[in-house]
């Protein structure tokens, strides 16, 4: 066929027909558009998900992580073996601002972990020591005969004390406040065990 | 010191582009070229492949177009102007093709076209162009909107496959496919009407 006539021939049909390309342009065009802005809410919505996501994980996790400091993970036993910690996931208490917190941390749970926390919470530094961390109780010890033998005896005590003694130093810290570091102190020490004490007494020394 | 200045894009519809020829301010072909000059450019390339062609084609298609408007009043302004830009530019063509052969979109569609629908048996006298021209009319109206799409763009516009490809969002292959069966389509339409070509 001679390719001039086929080139007016296609030249020659109905406009309608040109007219409804047009229009399906426009609306492809359109719907593009339309794709495409759906694709970025689309890939937006799943960003700021993830984002999300990491954020809520991060604080999670932060709540569990172990802590970095220098604790120590043993101790040396009565009979001169070392005996190691088990770890734990204890509340230690903070002062912000006017405020007391409190945040879970696992760590090897003795009383001079627990302070060495607390102190890095609060911003204490080194130079503040636990001296001596004491409980005692109204219980008594005392020796029966029985039989012509000499038997030990111990009545169960009602009321609890815990005794803190820690470095006059943390006196030279101004910026704090002292109530409330002394509040967030007491509840550190005692709040990880099972005893309910009757009074609790902070020393310096 | 550089100063920034600040372009407003403004999108005016084709109704004000109408009205504006109408009115007869020279603004209006500003705006066609704008809204429709890359488009119009296009389509003059994929005929004739030749770039100072196509932008006097352009030129020339802008003047037809103050010279029709008025009277004319387009339903569809793009449909309208594609329509004088293509006879300007096949008129170019034929002359070209009087002399050599160029490497367009329309001369590789239209050897598509003519290898599928080639035939020893010649064309009768009295089909004219215009004719024809409404078999086909009659063959498009039949097909599916796609097939219509890609049959247009491909055969009258001129387009490249992948253009077409892209603005219907499918792929290239899909593309090719459709068209050998429009081909086929209508080289058996074209039979059934009395035209052997």
């Amino acid at each position: 066929m001679n390719k001039n006539l086929m080139v007016d021939c296609i030249s020659n049909i109905d406009d309608d027909i040109v007219q409804k390309y047009f229009y399906m342009r426009q609306k492809s065009k359109e719907n593009h558009f339309k794709q495409n802005k759906l694709v970025v809410i689309k890939w937006s919505s799943i960003v700021a998900a993830c984002l999300i996501l990491v954020f809520v994980c991060t604080f999670i996790v932060q709540q569990y992580i172990p802590i970095k400091y220098e604790l120590n993970y043993s101790y040396i036993g009565a009979n001169g073996q070392e005996i190691y910690i088990p770890d734990s996931n204890v509340w230690v208490y903070y002062v912000d601002g006017t405020n007391v917190k409190k945040e879970r941390v696992t760590l090897p749970c003795s009383t001079e972990n627990i302070f060495i926390t607390w102190k890095h919470l609060n911003g204490i530094g080194d130079d503040v020591e636990l001296l001596e961390c004491k409980i005692t109780s109204n219980g008594n010890e005392y020796v029966t005969d029985f039989i012509g033998k000499e038997v030990v005896n111990y009545d169960q005590g009602d009321y609890f004390l815990f005794d803190i003694t820690i470095s006059e130093k943390l006196k030279e810290y101004d910026n704090v406040n002292y109530e409330k570091l002394i509040l967030s102190l007491k509840k550190s020490m005692t709040e990880f065990s099972n005893i309910e004490f009757d009074e609790i007494n902070v020393y310096f020394k | 010191m550089t100063k920034n200045i600040e372009v407003e894009q403004t999108t005016i519809t084709d109704q004000q582009i109408i009205e504006m020829y109408w009115l007869r301010e020279e603004r209006a072909i500003q705006e066609t070229d704008i809204k429709y000059g890359k488009f119009l450019l296009r389509m003059a390339y994929n005929i004739l492949h030749d770039q100072c062609d196509c932008e006097e084609c352009q030129n020339d298609t802008y003047l037809g177009i103050w010279n029709t408007i008025p009277p004319t009043r387009p339903a569809v302004f793009p449909a309208f102007i594609t329509q004088i830009m293509r006879n300007i530019a096949i008129n170019r063509y034929k002359e070209k093709t009087s002399k050599k052969r160029i490497p367009s979109e329309l001369q590789i569609s239209m050897d598509d076209l003519n290898y599928a629908l080639h035939s020893d048996i010649s064309v009768e006298k009295e089909y004219e162009a215009n004719e024809i021209g409404k078999i086909i009319s009659e063959y498009i109206r039949g097909l599916s909107d796609r097939k219509q799409y890609i049959f247009v763009g491909r055969f009258y516009i001129a387009d490249k496959i992948e253009n077409i490809a892209d603005e219907l969002g499918i792929s290239i292959s899909s593309v090719y496919k459709e068209i050998e069966k429009i081909k086929q389509g209508l080289k058996i339409h074209l039979e059934r009407n009395g035209v052997y070509l």
